[in-house]
């Protein structure tokens, strides 16, 4: 089995990594009202968020939008449906089509290098920077593991922050039917 | 825009360098988990749509027992954490989060700290936050939060 999912690294995986989406735009602008349902939600008491005359004697200059939320810019509306080709989704069909069909995700990592303003326009790109090179045995049955990661940016092409993002896919099995692989 | 409402639940001051230990730990904070925590950290913070998040009978199907909070709602209460206990003259500029058990309505997040690393770098203060949230079955994630102050301010 080890050595077949070996194959299936080399022959339909690899040479999907490194692909990367096209530049996609937030359809809102950050506001203050986003940021806020966040705040509510979190319990945040930083007053940069918060605050405006706070804010705009702070090294911000004016309210920002926490670190944290970056992806939350990035998040497909409910409709009309947004389309974009993301690079993870030909490694899912392959996955899937070999039966490791449920998903859990294990991390992210996010790097803050610039918070967003309030009237900014957040940008972002997915690249698909992992798949794991064989299917590894876990607690939930045969795995690979899927790191893939946001780039954010503003109008002004300034870097906001990267976040990583690692998911497994994995063939559901009960424990006791496991035998050790290879 | 009127925030005066809020200005007494947001936190001004920050934590001075001097007063900060390697090894030190951050006090716990305690977070009942209901479903509007879930609910609206998905849908209205997060605008994570994913039935899971909001739709008990789907996410049953999908073998869960409830809805479940989802990861942003999940890293932006970890972000807090830290930066509520440091204050706003810090700024978060690294968070690293490993993902175990998920944490559903009825349980109890608790959120423990600890500075694992205190350092300077490139003209800043730095700190290391070690942080994990236990829920009732287990922890529920675990992670670090990187954390800089200008030496200057």
């Amino acid at each position: 089995m080890g050595a077949r999912m070996g194959t299936l690294y080399d022959e339909r995986l690899r040479h999907h990594i490194g692909n990367e989406s096209p530049r996609t735009e937030a359809v809102d602008a950050v506001c203050p009202q986003m940021i806020r349902h966040w705040v509510e939600v979190m319990q945040d008491e930083n007053p940069a968020y918060t605050d405006p005359d706070w804010a705009a004697r702070s090294r911000h200059g004016g309210i920002v939008a926490p670190g944290a939320m970056m992806q939350v810019w990035s998040m497909a509306p409910l409709w009309p449906p947004r389309d974009v080709d993301l690079p993870i989704a030909p490694i899912d069909e392959i996955l899937e089509g070999e039966g490791y069909t449920k998903i859990v995700a294990t991390g992210q990592a996010q790097t803050i290098v610039a918070l967003a303003r309030v009237g900014d326009t957040v940008s972002f790109t997915v690249r698909l920077t992992d798949v794991s090179e064989t299917d590894h045995k876990t607690r939930l049955g045969m795995a690979y593991f899927v790191t893939f990661e946001y780039r954010f940016t503003n109008q002004d092409d300034d870097l906001l922050g990267t976040q990583s993002f690692t998911y497994m896919r994995f063939k559901p099995e009960p424990e006791t039917d496991e035998a050790p692989a290879a | 825009m009127s925030t005066d409402w809020m200005t007494p639940h947001l936190n001004y001051d920050s934590m001075a360098w001097d007063a900060i230990d390697e090894g030190e730990e951050l006090p716990p904070v305690v977070r009942e988990v209901d479903a509007t925590l879930v609910v609206v950290g998905a849908v209205a913070a997060s605008r994570d749509f994913y039935p899971v998040h909001h739709d008990k009978a789907f996410a049953e199907q999908s073998g869960s027992p409830d809805v479940f909070v989802n990861i942003l709602t999940t890293n932006g209460l970890m972000a807090a954490y830290v930066t509520n206990w440091c204050g706003p003259d810090w700024d978060l500029v690294a968070i690293d989060l490993r993902l175990k058990i998920p944490v559903f309505p009825g349980q109890t997040l608790t959120t423990k700290g600890a500075v694992t690393r205190k350092y300077e770098q490139d003209g800043y203060h730095a700190l290391d936050i070690g942080f994990s949230a236990d829920a009732d079955y287990g922890t529920h994630c675990s992670g670090t939060a990187t954390i800089r102050r200008a030496e200057s301010a």
